[in-house]
């Protein structure tokens, strides 16, 4: 097995295979990478109901079985359940990866230790919206759903009776449901920068719905799959060349998809902007939420963005907002976390994002993608000639 | 480190938002967000998101020392004889609020809600001043009027104004403080508020009862509701006030003045407190520190360490809030329950109560027989009867003094806790008026004492020196200064 | 510190408050070779001094403007001589980090300047400063200025 290969698999398991979003491939990895020692622990999201789920570190099995299937209407990145120093396994969606990556570069994490295994991500929907969108799109009656599914630019909800109630994401997204913004224009769909990247593009034949697709990205990688093999859990089998190139294609399209989505949310401000963001943050409760869950930042309590800032400041804007967004300049991978704790309704996401670009287009710098270090970091000295 | 999981209501206001705590095995917790929670998808404000820091366990103590649970129970049964007043603010469970209601009417006696309003006003207004509406209702109202200020008092209703004005709603407020989600700030004259705020059944009024509003303000609330067919929402301080004032005989309840009052006319000797801290709760804090220091008892159940807890005679320490098992209304009258499962309060109470076989159970279906409901579900509502009420001859109090120190309250103001309050806030003619220059604080003098503090320049009435943290030389929710550099 | 309770009365020209942050080994240096060569130099500038141009925080530069400077100027010694081997290179990233980020804010871009002063350099100090303040009268009173604050 080396790096660069593409593999179809799925559990060995009947009940994990059935269970899993596309025959439980990741679920039987991460299962079998505890049994056999190769992580200590594992972050899964604990299913709570439909449209709720937390994220768990556990290293029971059991749990790690229980947890298969892919969750749409579960908006959380995992990477900030991740402690230092343990072994330890994660499914990640690109934004899970990729903060795990940034949280790797502040020494949060060990990247040695930490196995990412990728998941494809066509985004992730907010579950109050899922549940309003269900009640005033489908009407349907949230409580009756079962399931949940993406297929061919479609979202499907499978109520209790059996039957399957499908409606373009398209249509959705112009009134303004479906996916969450950010997501609409998040452009990595397969994440390349995980230990292996499985998803369900590219599975084709007898295998389509029934297998999951993996790319091998590092020898991690090869390491969890190997395990995995070796304990009997997963079986493989070489991904065809077909399945690689409509995976190829999917990705390219959804490329397409979110650069649309980019030019309609994130065209320059007309009119003042300082009058744009002094509007959109005047009425932020200075609850701290969007850089608690921030997966990028690494600062804890005593941070630069708190430190500073006080509620009894007179100031037109807040010097936390205005530090939060010099300092995510280099490494917002607009996730969408900070938009959906604001209990203001603030679309932060979009407003770091628009700070964001320009710096990281000019640096050439994606934040997440691989462990280069951000620019903001200092200077290279050898590059700078000394 | 292994991790318990508990889904739970923050324990700060009667919003009662949605969360989830995760507690450690050495007992510390984070808290994480609960997106699918109804109430606030996941949001939390300031004071959610720093329970941890915020939130200490409370030591079970007799006379000082500290002492197991079972001792402090012991002695708390000892302690409690006839004539002991109880005080119960709705921080609590409604079982456990229920669990002292029975021991106060072994006693013969009745659990305080320290809402004054509600024993002042007739009781078939009781339903419309205990239960508001959905928050739902006020994205879909055409008229908001704020009697509060949502920021900084009720901060998870700022989104759901904020989605009324973005379904064509124009907001009104009407308070100390100018706020800037609204379309019109106001000071309206009591007599004038039919005229000058023209509601309709569209609109939705958002105001407060907290144990120290005035009941005339309340009637005079009430009035304008019924006037113009307006929906109306009185906000409580405390997570499960509602739940607890449903529960509770509104009509023989005193007003936390008149328990002082009691104490120091040596008519209460001893005075059990369940979750709520008379220090922290009142604005006078010297006044109830003398009070209570002429009690025979004062016995303290709580679930979390706090002033009153400090003087107590008696502390029994039961879990934290987001451990407790039990039922919590939040100011819609939407019942919840988390998923804790700790009864160490009832047990406790149950005690003196002879250890009844299944108090819990049978303290859960009698707050399910008042709420008219078989099971609690937190995405459908209890539906309540809101009687008919007449119009009312309602005064309030002007209150009229040149320069005021006023509270206007919120989370960490009722909790007694200072996290990023500590502050006074007023306009820019008072720091011409009183010379006060920038980066120098100001020097805030009452008849009972001065504090220096910081301020900040806001748009506040004219004389009005706004407070969100409890300070020390207040005699009530306002207090007559003076400002000087 | 500005009064916050002061009114502006006079009709006179009107005089903006800049904020300059100066190392310690040069533009520092600069300064007082500024001050005493009696080179002219206008009466708008607060100096702030910072042991390097590496040492600048954006922090600072953003607590300025919000505080009411009505433009910020910061400097260091030139590309190659700062004593802290390569502080100046920091800043120099840090500075394109707030360029961006102040116009990305809709301040105007004149109202944050980075430039190179050494010790000896008085009369080019006097020359940055005088250039800087009327580039800065020409964009007027910063529109972050909080209320009250002349
Ligand atoms: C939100 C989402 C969108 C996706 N979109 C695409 C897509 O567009 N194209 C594509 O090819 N593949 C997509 N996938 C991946 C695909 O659905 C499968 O997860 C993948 O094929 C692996 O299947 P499996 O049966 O091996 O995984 P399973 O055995 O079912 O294991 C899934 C694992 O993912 C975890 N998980 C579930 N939901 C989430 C979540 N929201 N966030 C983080 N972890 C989660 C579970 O805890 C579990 O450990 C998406 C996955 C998710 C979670
Ligand atoms: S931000 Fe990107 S990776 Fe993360 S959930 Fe949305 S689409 Fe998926
Ligand atoms: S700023 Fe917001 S969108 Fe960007 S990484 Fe942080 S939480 Fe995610
Ligand atoms: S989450 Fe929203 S309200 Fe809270 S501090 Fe951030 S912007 Fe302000
Ligand atoms: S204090 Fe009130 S508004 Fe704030 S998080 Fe708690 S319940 Fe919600
Ligand atoms: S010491 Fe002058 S720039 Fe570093």
């Amino acid at each position: 097995m080396d790096i660069g290969d593409c593999y179809v698999g799925w559990a060995t398991d009947e009940d994990i295979r059935t269970r899993g979003a596309s025959g439980g491939l990741v679920t039987a990895m991460l299962a079998a990478a505890l049994e056999k020692g190769l992580v200590e622990a594992v972050v899964v999201l604990k299913k709570l109901g439909e449209f709720e789920a937390v994220p768990i570190v556990t290293s029971d099995p059991e749990e790690v079985k229980a947890a298969a299937g892919s969750m749409h209407s579960v908006p959380i990145v995992l990477s900030r359940y991740l402690e230092y120093g343990t072994k330890v396994a994660l499914p990640a969606k690109p934004c899970d990866a990729r903060s795990t990556i940034e949280q790797a570069k502040r020494g949060q994490v060990d990247i040695d230790t930490t196995y990412i295994v990728g998941l494809n991500c066509g985004g992730t929907m907010h579950p109050a919206m899922t549940r309003e969108m269900l009640e005033t799109v489908y009407k349907l009656d949230p409580e009756e759903i079962v399931g949940e599914e993406i297929d061919k630019g479609k979202l499907i909800f499978e109520t209790k009776d059996g039957e399957e109630h499908a409606i373009k994401i398209d249509e959705l997204e112009e009134d303004g449901y479906g996916r969450r913004e950010s997501c609409q224009y998040c452009a990595v769909n397969i994440p390349t920068m995980a230990d292996i990247a499985c998803g369900n593009w590219g599975v084709i034949g007898d295998l389509a719905g029934k297998g999951t697709f993996v790319e091998i990205n590092t020898e991690k990688g090869i390491a969890i799959l190997e395990n995995a093999i070796d304990a009997g859990a997963v079986e493989i089998t070489p991904a065809d060349e077909k399945g690689k190139a409509i995976r190829a294609k999917v990705d390219g399209a959804m490329m397409k998809v979110a650069a649309a989505a980019d030019k309609k949310y994130l065209s320059p401000i007309e009119g003042s902007h300082l009058d744009y963001y002094i509007n959109a943050l005047s009425d932020c409760i200075n609850c701290g939420a969007c850089k608690t869950v921030c997966p990028v930042c690494a600062c804890g309590e005593g941070a630069k963005c708190t430190e500073f800032s006080s509620s009894s400041d007179t100031y037109k804007m807040s010097l936390f907002h205005l530090v939060r967004f010099v300092h995510l300049m280099d490494s917002c991978i607009g996730c969408g976390q900070c938009t959906d704790v604001c209990p203001a309704d603030i679309p932060l996401t979009h407003i770091y994002q628009r700070f964001a670009r320009p710096i990281q287009d000019e640096f050439e710098y994606k934040p997440g993608m691989d462990m280069t270090t951000p620019p903001f970091f200092g200077v290279d000295l050898l590059e700078e000639g000394h | 480190m292994n991790e318990n999981i508990f889904t739970t209501v923050c324990p700060g206001c009667s919003i009662a938002c949605g969360m989830y705590v995760r507690e450690k095995d050495d007992g510390t917790f984070n808290i994480d967000w609960r997106k699918d929670a109804v109430v606030n998808a996941g949001k939390l404000c300031r004071f959610g998101v720093r329970l941890p820091a915020n939130l200490k366990a409370a030591v079970s103590k007799v006379d000082g020392n500290e002492v197991e649970l079972s001792d402090a129970v012991t002695a708390l049964g000892n302690a409690i004889g006839d004539g002991a007043a109880f005080v119960s603010v709705g921080n609590t469970t409604c079982e456990e609020h229920l669990a002292l209601m029975k021991l106060a009417e072994s006693k013969g006696a009745v659990v305080n809600t320290g809402m004054g309003a509600f024993s002042a006003i007739s009781a078939e207004c009781h339903s419309t001043m205990g239960v508001g509406v959905p928050l739902d209702a006020i994205e879909s109202a055409k008229k908001i009027v704020l009697f509060i200020d949502p920021y900084e008092q009720y901060p998870l209703l700022v989104r759901r104004i904020l989605a009324g004005k973005k379904n064509g709603a124009t907001v009104t407020a009407v308070g100390w403080k100018a706020v800037s989600l609204a379309d019109d700030n106001k000071t309206i004259d009591p007599a004038n508020y039919e005229s000058e705020l023209a509601l309709d059944s569209d609109s939705v009024i958002i105001a407060e009862i907290n144990p120290s509003t005035d009941p005339e303000r309340v009637m005079v609330l009430l009035n304008l509701a019924k006037a113009s067919g307006a929906a109306i929402m009185f906000m409580k301080p405390f997570v499960n006030a509602v739940g607890c004032d449903l529960a509770s005989k509104k009509t023989e309840q005193k007003s936390l003045d008149q328990i002082i009052a009691e104490i120091n006319d040596g008519s209460i000797k001893t005075l059990v407190c369940l979750d709520s801290d008379l220090i922290e709760i009142m604005p006078d804090e010297t006044a109830v520190r003398e009070a209570l220091g002429k009690l025979d008892n004062l016995i303290v159940i709580t679930s979390r360490a706090s002033a009153i807890a400090d003087v107590a005679n008696i502390v029994v320490a039961t879990e934290p809030f987001y451990k407790k098992a039990g039922t919590v209304v939040n100011a819609e009258g939407r019942a919840v329950v988390g998923s804790g499962e700790g009864t160490d309060g009832i047990d406790a109470i149950g005690v003196m109560l002879g250890q009844p076989a299944d108090l819990f159970a049978e303290l859960n279906s009698a707050v399910l027989a008042t709420l008219g409901i078989d099971a609690v579900d937190e995405r459908v509502i209890p539906v309540y009867e809101k009687p008919e009420y007449g119009v009312m001859d309602a005064n309030p109090t002007a209150e009229e003094v040149e320069t005021a120190l006023v509270y206007a309250g919120g989370p960490f103001f009722w909790n007694g806790i200072v996290d990023d309050n500590d502050f006074v806030e007023m306009n820019l003619d008072m720091l011409t008026a009183n010379s006060l220059l920038k980066g120098i604080p100001a020097k805030i003098v009452s008849d009972k004492g001065e504090v220096v503090i910081k301020y900040k320049v806001s748009d506040v009435a004219p004389g009005v020196v706004l407070s969100n943290m409890k300070l020390p030389m207040t005699t009530g929710m306002v207090t007559s200064v003076t400002v000087s550099r | 510190m500005a009064e916050a309770t002061a009114t502006e009365t006079t009709n006179e020209e009107w005089q903006p408050k800049i904020v300059m942050f100066c190392c310690n080994w040069c533009s520092y240096g600069g300064a007082d070779s500024a001050g005493m060569g009696r080179f002219q130099q206008p009466p708008t500038v607060r100096v702030i001094r910072v042991m390097c141009s590496g040492r600048m925080d954006p922090v600072f530069i953003l607590n300025a403007f919000l505080e009411g400077a009505d433009g910020v100027l910061f400097s260091g010694c030139h590309i190659g001589d700062c004593h802290y081997v390569n502080g100046n290179y920091k800043a120099t990233i840090k500075y394109k980090f707030l360029k961006a980020m102040v116009n990305e804010l809709g301040l105007e871009d004149e109202r944050l300047k980075l430039d190179w002063i050494s010790a000896s350099e008085g009369e080019r100090y006097a020359q940055v400063v005088t250039e800087f303040t009327e580039q800065i009268k020409k964009v007027g009173p910063s529109p972050l200025k909080p209320e009250g604050v002349i």
